[in-house]
């Protein structure tokens, strides 16, 4: 792709993204979406932040790690603490440096226990990580500064829905520029074939240890949303159990696919509110899914299929100017807007 | 004829067994030399030694840097800085990056001479157009050669068996090496691609200018084309010499057919 068809694509991007936060302004200012609703919104943000972070060290490095939710409660905790500290200064940038202390502070956790144990591979990662996820949970619960057993209180709800979108979009866009670069190929290589990686001049721990970092940072600024969305928090929210979730949501949307990641977060936070009443069996649904997503769909339900408006775009225009050249020639800008519409 | 690589008195030990066992050799820039010899003999042991994948028990190894042809020590790095050195391979049994396209198989090992950095990448500046556009006009001049520039966006792992070869081929040779190091190219293929590929390594050499060094089983394609041949028996050298010399040593012929 030359620059001039990315800056297309770019633009194309950015109205779409611009389309779906006035959909959200929309709905909110008329008040089609009530404050639970809106809660849920912000989770499934966070969650596809988990989720898209995750998918960086597991689908795109093929790194199982199992302790992500650790790497959010560092970033939880951080972010909390600062807000907490420093409550003259305006609430926007309070929020964001917040974040950015919790990235990181959750990215040196990444790479403190990232150096040692990517040495490690498959089961053994996996076994490290769930370790240090559960070291974090039982500290922050014995340390004074974290509020111990207690939880930490009296946090301000700073996670408004538009910051928490802001942020995601950002996320999500750094994320899929990172994987389309010489670095990204990098990281994919490590996956497919890490002995061939090396002897096509890839240096296998700066890589691992780079991708491995980030997820965990991205993990903290969820974590920090997190935070500042639920206001009171504990160290139980951080069990591993929230790992796992995080696990089946990358595993459900796709291994190596950021498309697939954002609509198995956003099912996987919807549909357990929508089906409250099922609650009990959550885990067990879980479970059963991802087992049948074993036997008939190994890849995930997207694979690595990534979602193109600029695709979507061409092939509704082609079927637009298809049917409207029988009548008359091709109108342009019409296809366009119900490309759009589509995305919305 | 400046040497490209040197190895001196190198031996690996496995617990009690001696894999390789004082090996020399010393390659010319731009020839093009066989390494054969009976199953387990320790042809890919060698290679693992030059590549860095196994490190030496005793002995230097030395490769010509890129400039001055300047020998210099490589023992003990590890395989990246190998490739970086100068040094490129394919494997015995086909490494693909098997879920990427071809184009990004061949783009991946051109990430050594890429510089743009991690910012760059991320706001996609105008060092990453600049780099990223020079790796595809590369990439696609080099799967060029081996005819497969319409196979540019297929995944790896849909090729047939010869272009899955070939495309392992294209990708060391993207890492721009002095010395290319073949393990078994022709294994696994028909008498009419044998040929074929007989052909495209000669037809490599000529055009970038590099040493190769094959290990390789089809006898018709070593004595086809390589220009000097080394035996090798339970990790011994036990010949050294033009094809010529090599078959008519009655050592090798000891070790191949026996007494």
């Amino acid at each position: 792709m030359d620059r001039k068809q990315h800056f297309k694509a770019c633009t194309l991007n950015t109205a779409g993204v611009l389309a779906l936060f006035a959909l959200l302004a929309l709905l909110i200012h008329f008040d089609v979406l009530s404050r639970y609703h809106q809660g849920i919104l912000v989770l499934v943000g966070i969650n596809i932040i988990l989720t898209v972070s995750l998918n960086l060290a597991t689908g795109f490095l093929g790194q199982l790690a199992l302790g992500h939710a650790g790497f959010m409660s560092v970033g939880a905790y951080t972010a909390a603490i600062f807000t907490k500290a420093f409550p003259d200064i305006p609430e926007l940038p309070r929020l964001l440096i917040g974040l950015l202390l919790g990235a990181l502070l959750a990215g040196i956790f990444g790479l403190i226990v990232g150096i040692p144990a990517l040495r490690l591979k498959g089961d053994y990662l996996a076994i490290i990580t769930l370790g240090f996820g559960e070291i974090i949970r039982v500290v922050i619960e014995n340390i004074s500064i974290t509020g111990g057993a207690q939880g930490l209180r009296g946090i301000k709800k700073l996670s408004t829905p538009y910051v928490v979108f802001w942020v995601t979009v950002i996320i999500v866009a750094l994320l899929y520029c990172l994987i389309r670069s010489r670095h990204g190929r990098a990281i994919m290589a490590i996956r497919e074939d890490e002995i061939a990686a090396e002897s096509s001049g890839i240096n296998l721990t700066y890589y691992r240890t780079f991708a491995f970092t980030i997820s965990a940072m991205l993990a903290g600024v969820a974590g920090g949303l997190y935070a500042h969305h639920i206001s009171i928090l504990g160290a139980s929210n951080f069990g591993f159990m929230r790992s796992v979730e995080i696990v089946v949501m990358v595993v459900l949307g796709g291994m190596g696919s950021f498309t697939g990641s954002i609509l198995s977060a956003a099912t996987l936070t919807i549909l357990p509110e929508a089906l409250r009443s099922f609650s009990t069996y959550r885990m067990l649904i879980y479970s059963i899914a991802l087992v049948a997503m074993m036997i008939f769909k190994p890849s995930g339900l997207l694979g690595t299929y990534e979602f193109s408006l600029t695709r979507v775009l061409q092939k509704a225009g082609r079927l637009f100017s298809g049917k409207k050249a029988q009548e008359a020639k091709a109108p342009v800008p019409e296809a366009a807007a119900s490309g759009k519409e589509g995305k919305a | 004829m400046a040497a490209i690589l040197k190895a001196e008195e190198i031996s690996v030990v496995f617990g009690g067994l001696r894999a390789v066992d004082h090996f020399n050799i010393e390659i010319g820039e731009g020839e093009l030399v066989g390494l054969i010899g009976p199953n387990g003999a320790g042809k890919t042991t060698v290679f693992n030694l030059l590549t860095g994948v196994y490190q030496p028990t005793e002995g230097k190894i030395f490769l010509a840097d890129r400039a001055g042809h300047k020998l210099q020590e490589i023992t003990g790095k590890k395989p990246h800085q190998i490739v970086k050195a100068g040094a490129a391979r394919t494997f015995q049994n086909i490494r693909l990056f098997k879920q990427l396209t071809v184009l990004d198989n061949v783009k991946v090992a051109f990430n050594q001479n890429m510089s743009y950095s991690i910012v760059s990448a991320l706001v996609r500046g105008p060092k990453y157009w600049k780099e990223e556009r020079e790796a595809e006009e590369k990439a696609m001049e080099l799967l060029g050669v081996f005819g497969m520039e319409g196979l540019r966006d297929h995944i790896a792992d849909n090729l047939p068996y010869g272009q899955q070869r070939k495309l392992e081929i294209a990708r060391a040779l993207a890492t721009s090496p002095t010395l290319l190091l073949l393990d078994e190219p022709a294994a696994g293929m028909n008498p009419t691609e044998t040929a074929e590929l007989m052909e495209t390594i000669s037809l490599i050499r000529n055009r970038f200018k590099i040493a190769i060094l094959l290990i390789e089983h089809d006898m018709s394609l070593v004595m086809g084309i390589c220009e000097r041949v080394l035996v090798l028996d339970y990790g011994h050298v036990i010949a050294f010499g033009t094809p010529k010399e090599v078959t008519s040593d009655p050592r090798v012929i000891e070790a191949y057919l026996g007494e």
